[in-house]
């Protein structure tokens, strides 16, 4: 049911590094649970409401400013990052050098 | 001293029978030891619980009224956020990540003076259903030691059925909090939707998450969602239930669906439950029978919502901003070595299959469908409701099972939450306590209320409690 091209490419989305053991063995369970999530598609296609009618929530907006929360400092949270310099988190470069 | 609630503590501190500090010293003494054999806990933080106690005698002596949580010792489990503690979520990945500041419900917890014993043990981000998938250790039963406690707050019911605090906080995101009241024979509450704030939980599915309440009775359990709940501005899902109404039991119709009896059911649990029904039927609740036809497909229904939530909220954990990190040539190599060390496979399997069915060619199949199922399973419950005040189902279909017994088969261990999974699904409130008290386990009766009738569902749960 799941190529080897796709487990890999799952992965790959997921940003997991797997083993061609491991990935052979997700593959097998993958294909286990799908197999039974099926199940869905047991239900007449015309009994199910439209996607649209599926939430009956309603977003909550609020104005796209910083809030202060007296309840923590936000400096504290930089200093939980692996790599920082100055006030920024520090990642590799994204955008490779041609 | 055994099994204290919080009246039976609070009638002690105002006799001055006991101070906060010897209480919170008694349950260290008694977590030190004897959970080196249950393993309920991943921290104790003695030295916190200590000094608060002490802040809180010298209180004592001032007060006319107790706050309603005042020197009560309590047990949090390990995803949610208490400052300046290690907050883990039973996964390698937090290992070391300490919490920067307190969860709502810690803040309110906190105000209302309950002592902070310590963070309890859980499967890895919450998934699981018996404890055996926290990265560190596995909790056992403290009924049975044999046996797994439920999950994935297995360790906040361990740690209430081992008598090391007076009520503990879990999370539910199927039947996380219901599951293992259940399998240790105490009391759990999982509210409406929105009912408690969840900023400072860290995230598994955010359409279903729910942080609740678990002790040893019915009356502590709606003590601490008092104290806990109510719409915070950092939650933009949270709101405000509805107050509790005037409650004749001779009014109340009880709905008892018929998808629930099964043949799956263990035979004892299914006569506990009998039992339980007829006692309410006894105290001039009239039952019914009802249909909730589209009960099968809530399971499947289940974990394909909730692994596609959980893919996109674990994306998080990169080892850029905090937690594990492990370096790598370039950035996608950091990211996957990091995920690689720090997650374990049953997390990982949950990523692949969210990942699978949000995935072009997939989602219409699988995700689509899915959210539409969950409208019939949410229309299910609405119809029912037009006819019952509430429905009683049981908590699990099975008792507690031993180590290893359903970790070979994922879906094996999906099967544990085939009775609890529905109520998240449908945003509705539920409570699991025993049906029976016995020397060893008894079958949970489920309680599934209206949306926003929390306090309702409560009361007509502690119907039972006082009988």
């Amino acid at each position: 049911m799941i190529s080897d091209k796709e487990i890999k490419k799952l992965a790959q989305l997921a940003r997991l590094q797997l083993t061609e053991k491991e990935l052979e063995k997700m593959k097998k369970e993958l294909e286990q649970i799908l197999n039974y999530v099926k199940k869905l598609k047991e239900i007449n296609e015309k009994s199910l409401p439209n996607f649209e009618e599926t939430s009956i929530l309603k977003n909550v907006f609020r104005e796209d400013k910083p809030r202060e929360y007296k309840f923590f400092d936000t400096k504290v949270l930089i200093t939980l990052a692996p790599e920082k310099e100055d006030n920024y988190f520090k990642v590799k470069q994204v955008i490779q050098k041609q | 001293m055994k099994f204290l609630t919080i009246s039976q503590i609070h009638n002690l501190f105002k006799r001055r029978e006991i101070s906060v500090s010897e209480l919170t010293k008694y349950y260290l003494e008694k977590i030190k030891k004897e959970d080196k054999e249950i393993g309920a806990f991943l921290t104790v933080c003695e030295n916190l619980a200590i000094s608060q106690a002490q802040k809180l005698d010298k209180e004592l002596l001032k007060l006319q009224k107790l706050p309603p949580l005042f020197g009560i010792p309590c047990a949090i489990k390990d995803n949610i956020l208490v400052k300046n503690l290690k907050c883990t979520a039973g996964s390698k990945i937090l290992q070391n990540y300490i919490a920067p500041y307190d969860a709502t419900v810690i803040r309110k917890l906190k105000e209302a003076g309950a002592i902070i014993l310590g963070k309890t043990n859980m499967d890895e981000f919450a998934m699981g259903s018996s404890n055996e998938y926290s990265a560190f250790f596995t909790t056992k039963n403290p009924l049975d030691k044999e046996k797994v406690p439920g999950g994935s707050s297995g360790g906040s019911a361990a740690a209430i059925a081992a008598d090391f605090c007076v009520f503990a906080l879990g999370s539910d995101t199927g039947g996380s909090v219901r599951q293992p009241a259940a399998f240790c024979q105490i009391v759990g509450f999982r509210p409406t939707y929105g009912a408690i704030s969840r900023f400072g939980l860290i995230a598994f599915s955010s359409s279903l998450d729910q942080i609740g309440p678990m002790a040893k009775t019915i009356e502590d359990v709606k003590i601490v969602f008092d104290v806990i709940r109510g719409k915070d501005q950092f939650d933009s899902t949270s709101l405000d239930v509805l107050d509790e109404e005037n409650l004749d039991i001779k009014n109340l119709k009880i709905g008892i669906p018929k998808e629930y009896f099964t043949e799956t059911l263990d035979a004892q649990i299914k006569a506990d439950i009998l039992f339980a029904i007829n006692k309410y039927e006894k105290m001039g609740a009239k039952i019914e029978e009802i249909s909730l036809p589209h009960t099968e497909y809530a399971l499947p229904c289940y974990y394909i919502i909730a692994t596609a939530e959980a893919s996109s909220n674990l994306a998080r954990f990169d080892g850029i901003k905090y937690g594990l990190s492990k370096d790598g040539k370039d950035l996608f190599e950091v990211y996957s070595l990091t995920r690689d060390l720090g997650l374990g496979p049953e997390v990982k399997r949950r990523i692949m299959l969210g990942t699978f069915v949000l995935s072009r060619g997939y989602f219409e199949e699988y995700y689509v469908r899915a959210q539409k199922v969950r409208t019939l399973i949410k229309r299910d419950f609405m119809e029912a409701f037009k006819k019952v005040d509430v429905i009683l189902t049981p908590t699990s279909p099975f008792f507690p099972f031993k180590f290893g017994e359903r970790t070979k088969d994922p879906l094996a261990m999906y099967l544990a939450d085939i009775y609890t999974i529905s109520a998240p699904l449908a945003s509705l409130p539920a409570i699991s306590f025993p049906a029976i008290k016995r020397e060893k386990f008894s079958g949970s009766v489920q309680l599934i209320g209206k949306p926003m009738e929390d306090k309702k569902l409560i009361k007509i749960a502690s119907f039972y409690d006082s009988q």
